[in-house]
């Protein structure tokens, strides 16, 4: 039950699970997003999404179909070397996923 | 092919013919010349030693197949991604070329396509004779038989990323090759020259064992 996907820029996402929040909220705030490429396997990111993130199954699954269905999804927040750190894994994993900033 | 997956283990059989055995041993090894030709490495990369290197490109690659496997990391954002791909973009190549010289060995194969002489001490070698096949149904044939596949590999836990992140690289790779967009997308189903046509089935051969080690994978978590 996360609302870190699709958060309004505008507003700051209430989840619990969030490392971004224990922040200064004037700090930066970053995203990385996944991109849907019409070539990896649903259950592959479901995997990569359990693996490396340690999501549950239902939520790596529900991220995934997001991704799927809409395009993209925010998978995680937090400082800007912390996502760097994940699109770097991703990529290693072969998805496409970017940094996107969030504006406060 | 054949996949047969040990349960309490988790190990995977894998059973090829020798037309699947060449295909998937052709591919891997031009996945690794075109990743090495591309970072102009020879075919020794060390991902440690990679990812400390200064000086890795800035500018995204002008082929498409390598787009695909090395993709922007801010969007919209030149200077920032070219920023992020010279610090990283080696460090990845390399870990996806180790990734395809430990399939190919695997396989039985060195980095150059070359066949490795049989041996059961050959570190990450696991191909299994006929006689030693595990499932009921191998059981009840003669060993014989069994010379239908020319290549038995077994995956352990430890094996799956790299065949995964192997296999997903090459149907990167070809898709961005052959233009295929979705492998849904009935319009294109008419539309689709030969080739492409070729490269679907490789596509769909590649995707059913990625398939199939991925959900064990999950499984093992």
């Amino acid at each position: 039950m996360t609302t870190q996907e699709n958060c309004n820029p505008a507003s700051t996402p209430a989840t619990e699970s969030s490392t971004g929040l224990l922040e200064n909220p004037e700090h930066d705030s970053w995203q990385t997003v996944v991109w849907d490429d019409n070539i990896n396997l649903m259950s592959y990111v479901t995997y990569v999404f359990r693996k490396h993130f340690g999501f549950s199954s239902a939520r790596a699954h529900a991220l995934m179909l997001r991704v799927h269905t809409q395009g993209s999804a925010v998978v995680a927040e937090g400082s800007k070397r912390e996502m760097a750190l994940h699109v770097e894994a991703l990529h290693g994993y072969g998805l496409q996923a970017t940094l996107n900033k969030v504006d406060a | 092919m054949e996949v047969r997956i040990t349960r309490n283990s988790h190990e995977i059989t894998v059973s090829l013919e020798e037309n699947e055995e060449r295909l998937l041993v052709n591919l891997c090894q031009q996945l690794l010349e075109f990743l090495l030709s591309y970072s102009g490495q020879g075919l020794d990369p060390d991902p440690l030693l990679a990812s400390l290197e200064v000086g890795g490109a800035t500018e995204p690659p002008q082929d498409i197949a390598l787009r695909a496997l090395f993709p922007d990391a801010f969007f919209g954002d030149a200077a920032a991604s070219a920023e992020f791909r010279s610090t990283t973009e080696l460090g990845l190549l390399n870990r996806k070329a180790q990734d395809a010289i430990e399939v190919l060995s695997q396989l039985g194969y060195y980095p150059n396509g070359t066949r490795k002489p049989p041996s059961r001490e050959d570190a990450g070698a696991e191909t299994i004779p006929p006689a030693d096949a595990i499932s009921p149904a191998a059981a009840e044939e003669e060993p014989e038989n069994d010379a239908s596949y020319s290549n038995r590999v077994v995956l352990v836990p430890a094996d799956f990323e790299k065949w995964m992140r192997t296999l997903t690289s090459l149907r990167l790779v070809i898709a961005a090759r052959i233009g295929v967009v979705s492998e849904s997308d009935e319009q294109a189903l008419e539309a689709r020259t030969p080739e492409q046509e070729a490269a679907m089935q490789i596509m769909h051969f590649l995707g059913a064992l990625l398939d199939f080690i991925t959900e064990t994978a999950l499984e093992a978590l």
